[in-house]
């Protein structure tokens, strides 16, 4: 293959992108509604369920002694450390207490990190990734992670703003890539271009490189703002920066672009069949409803959301690119442009 | 410099082109003939390897079309200018012709200066940097035909150059064609527009799928039509008319209104004999002049039957 035809091909589609309104439109509006407007959307149920027992915590301790691997009952603790104890029938008022478990206790105006508690009144207190074993009574505290509803609710609105984000590189190459292919055979430049020495699947390379850029250049960025958005406006309420997580990158590094590359040559099969750009883009749009599937099904837990079926589902699509680039180097040939396409 | 053998193909079974067989020599200007759907474009096709043959080959240039190593070689040495312009609209003139100018492979200083020189031949140097979208029918021509030259190709395919254009275009781009004949490429031009084929080509095919004649201008109108010789007389009579029947050098013998027309091989001996036998038989000659005939009356003849 010869890169510098590849490169022409690719320069140039790029040079008619920028002076297409309807392209530029796409590519800069859709990007920044998804990662700008949709995040304050999306995440400000989080801000609103993490502010209702946010009101009443200020925490001041003053720890002057410290506890670790130990089991202690039956006491009273005030301004300590408890690191690794197991605590039962206490009363802990302004402590700092990690990786513990605490059972039938009092704890007051404390802060719990990455414990557990059960049969414990808790007011006050500021709880991290606490875990809740059972007949707790939770008063006026400040849940920081490791709340379940609060978890749950943010991790459904990850997905969707994810899927968001993924439909920037199915959505964007339906119309760059209508443009490019069917465009230029409506336009007929198709024939001139084809009587050149470049290679049929120089020509193919070179405009799915074009639009390729173009998608992921707009998907990934988008995906910074989104985590700028979302990570600035939970912050506050969550107390750490909950993205970008293992899924999220899995989504934007492997499905994002598996999608847009199928998006763009299933846009190539569609241009063998279709002669005007806005069919093509109708026909296109059915890409998202595989991307739509996946999200749905596991949001309403028919897939399980984790990390595997993200892979999984990434595997799927790039496996089912491959099919499609065999069928599109079949489509994309000279003599089938000029005599078969319509 | 191209050669078809037998050429043929075949859409579904209907016939395109059928063991068409040419010989364009090198530096020649070579039109191609004939009626819609007679085979032209698709000969273009096969000849710059867009398409597959069904049977039969050619050569550009002693390269065989659609032979897998062959096809690139002859890519590089043709132009060619299809049926429509096909040029990018969004993209200036300058822009156009370099795309195509990277495409070949030609140096960046290179295709400047060559892009430059056929701007200003076509005089649209002064507005290279607008969209190709505000030029006139006839500038997006003439820089689709720029687009063929463009790398200096050896052989280039014209197919339909003044095919839409108004007759001011079509005279800019016949005048633009006729300045590159100079350059002495071998330039295949396809066409509807006889008079402009019969000024431009050195020698014509006509075809119908194959080639139904071939020559120069000149050589096809002698070779289908003779040469007629038109007496005017101003008492024109049946005797006169089997008087002239009766010469054993003409070949066909007929009137119109007061005139007799005869086909003749020799008419600038044979015209003074006729005009003695005439006179001296007491016809008045009021002229006598020759028929022209056209190539486009070659081309009715051979292609759409006989005009008159």
């Amino acid at each position: 293959m010869n890169t510098d035809r590849i490169a022409a091909v690719a320069k140039k589609d790029l040079a008619e992108f920028r002076k297409n309104k309807y392209i530029m439109i796409t590519i800069v509006f859709m990007p920044l509604v998804i990662s700008v407007i949709m995040p304050t959307v999306y995440v400000l149920p989080i801000n609103a369920l993490g502010s209702q027992n946010s009101d009443t915590v200020t925490l001041h301790l003053d720890l002057t002694s410290t506890y670790s691997d130990l089991t202690i009952s039956d006491s009273v603790f005030y301004n300590a450390s408890l690191q690794r104890v197991n605590i039962s029938n206490c009363i802990l008022l302004g402590c700092m207490i990690s990786n513990s478990t605490i059972v039938s206790s009092r704890v007051n105006g404390s802060v719990i990190d990455n414990s557990s508690a059960s049969g414990t009144l808790v007011t006050d207190c500021n709880l991290i990734n606490f875990v809740d074993s059972g007949e707790n009574t939770v008063i006026g505290s400040q849940y920081i992670g490791g709340n379940e509803e609060l978890e749950d609710l943010m991790n459904i609105m990850f997905n969707i703003l994810l899927i968001l984000l993924v439909m920037i590189p199915v959505t964007i190459p339906t119309v760059t890539a209508s443009y490019s292919f069917v465009g230029e055979k409506v336009n007929k430049s198709l024939e001139p271009l084809l009587a050149t020495p470049i290679s049929d699947l120089e020509l193919l390379v070179g405009k799915s490189a074009s639009i390729f850029a173009v998608s992921m250049i707009a998907t990934l960025g988008s995906f910074v703002v989104s985590v700028l958005m979302v990570d600035i406006l939970t912050e506050p309420v969550l107390g750490y920066y909950p993205l970008p997580n293992v899924y999220w990158i899995i989504g934007m590094f492997a499905l994002a672009p598996g999608m847009c590359l199928m998006s763009i040559l299933f846009n190539v099969l569609i241009s063998s069949r279709v002669n005007d750009v806005r069919v093509s883009q109708q026909i296109g749009g059915i890409l998202v409803l595989p991307l739509l599937l996946f999200f749905f099904f596991s949001l309403s837990g028919f897939l399980s959301s984790g990390i595997l079926p993200m892979i999984a589902f990434s595997a799927i699509i790039f496996a089912a690119d491959a099919g499609i680039i065999w069928l599109s180097l079949r489509v994309f040939n000279r003599e089938e442009i000029l005599v078969s396409w319509k | 410099m191209i050669e078809t053998i037998d050429l043929c193909r075949k859409f579904n079974g209907n016939t395109a082109v059928e063991n068409l067989n040419l010989k364009v020599e090198k530096g020649e200007v070579f039109g191609l003939l004939g009626p819609n759907g007679a085979g032209k474009t698709t000969t273009i096709r096969m000849l710059t390897c867009l398409i597959q043959q069904t049977s039969g080959t050619a050569y550009v240039n002693g390269f065989e079309i659609n032979k897998e190593n062959d096809s690139p070689r002859i890519r590089e040495i043709v132009g060619v200018l299809p049926e429509s312009p096909g040029l990018y609209e969004s993209l200036s003139a300058q822009r156009n012709l370099d795309f195509f100018a990277n495409l070949y492979g030609m140096a960046k200083d290179k295709r400047s200066a060559r892009i430059e020189e056929l701007l200003k031949m076509l005089n649209l140097w002064d507005r290279r940097e607008e969209p190709v979208a505000t030029y006139s029918k006839g500038m997006k021509q003439k820089i689709a035909i720029a687009r063929a030259f463009v790398h200096n190709p050896q052989v280039v395919f014209l197919d339909e150059p003044t095919a839409g254009l108004d007759p001011a275009a079509a005279l800019t781009v016949r005048e633009f064609l006729i300045a590159l004949k100079k350059e002495g490429r071998t330039i295949f031009i396809n066409s509807h527009h006889l008079d402009e084929v019969e000024r431009l080509c050195d020698r014509i095919a006509v075809m119908n799928q194959t080639a139904l004649a071939v020559g120069s201008p000149k050589e096809l109108t002698r070779r289908y039509w003779g040469r007629t010789t038109v007496i005017e007389l101003a008492n024109l009579e049946p005797a006169h008319v089997n008087l002239v029947r009766g010469l054993d050098f003409a070949l066909n013998v007929r009137t119109e209104d007061q005139k007799i027309l005869v086909d003749l091989d020799d008419p600038e001996t044979r015209n003074p004999i006729l005009v003695q036998a005439l006179s001296k038989a007491g016809a008045k000659v009021e002229y006598v002049t020759e028929l022209r005939r056209t190539l486009e009356d070659v081309y009715m003849k051979l292609v759409g039957g006989e005009r008159r």
